[in-house]
């Protein structure tokens, strides 16, 4: 069942189901959700993924991109580096600035993360994504509010 | 009678060949799904190992700061504030 179908007081509105992925906004307000389906998701389809979403934020003029990562259970470093050093510096330009993610209950998922963020962030100490807002979250709810 | 015949016997290569090319294409299909899914377990395997070898790395990193702090601790001379 999709954690978007949870206890949520704004209107979701599902855009498009992908393979790995649901894609929805959120009614009135300019955020956008991922929200990951599978266990793991290749690093080709995740760049044609976000690829897509970037056309929708320049479209919608998204400004919080909220990415629900519970589906999944493999974390990927080259995916992550990518996300981060392309992907977001990318997004910044078109106003997209505050980023939350909701991670698995997995204290391997959530260290490596944490190891792969820092490593990103010592190997490119120039990027944006230093400046933007990111947050990890526990639910939608708190992720939409926050 | 022989031209009877003959139109069934045509009729009946004809759906055998129309079965063939179903069974061929679907087939395929099922080999082409397979291996998809196959890669994809593939890539998935690499990127758990992956996952994996960076946390024990972190552990050994971090097991190896925990020695170097002890080493450091015993070494000194600690003066008790009592």
């Amino acid at each position: 069942m999709s954690n978007i179908e949870d206890q949520i007081k704004e209107t979701i509105l599902m855009l498009e189901e992908q393979k790995h992925v649901r894609v929805s906004l959120v009614e009135g307000k300019p955020i956008a959700i991922v929200e990951a389906t599978s266990s793991y998701i290749p690093i080709e389809e995740f760049k044609k993924i976000f690829n897509s979403i970037g056309e929708l934020v320049k479209e919608k003029n998204i400004e919080k991109l909220i990415f629900d990562k519970r589906e999944l259970t493999v974390f990927h470093q080259p995916s992550m580096e990518w996300y981060f050093t392309h992907w977001k510096e990318e997004m910044y330009d078109h106003g997209l600035k505050v980023h939350r993610k909701i991670l698995p209950d997995n204290k391997v998922f959530k260290q490596s993360v944490k190891i792969g963020r820092e490593k990103i962030k010592e190997e490119n100490p120039g990027l944006k994504f230093n400046e933007m807002d990111i947050q990890y979250k526990d639910s939608l709810q708190e992720a939409i509010d926050s | 009678m022989v031209d009877k015949k003959e139109e069934g016997f045509r009729l009946e290569l004809e759906r055998a060949q129309n079965e063939i090319k179903s069974l061929k294409a679907n087939y395929e299909f099922q080999i082409s799904s397979l291996k998809e899914e196959v890669s994809f377990l593939k890539e998935k395997l690499d990127a758990q190992q992956d996952m994996l070898n960076m946390a024990v790395d972190y552990a050994n990193k971090l097991g190896k700061s925990l020695k170097n702090l002890k080493k450091r601790v015993d070494s000194s001379n600690f003066q008790s504030i009592h």
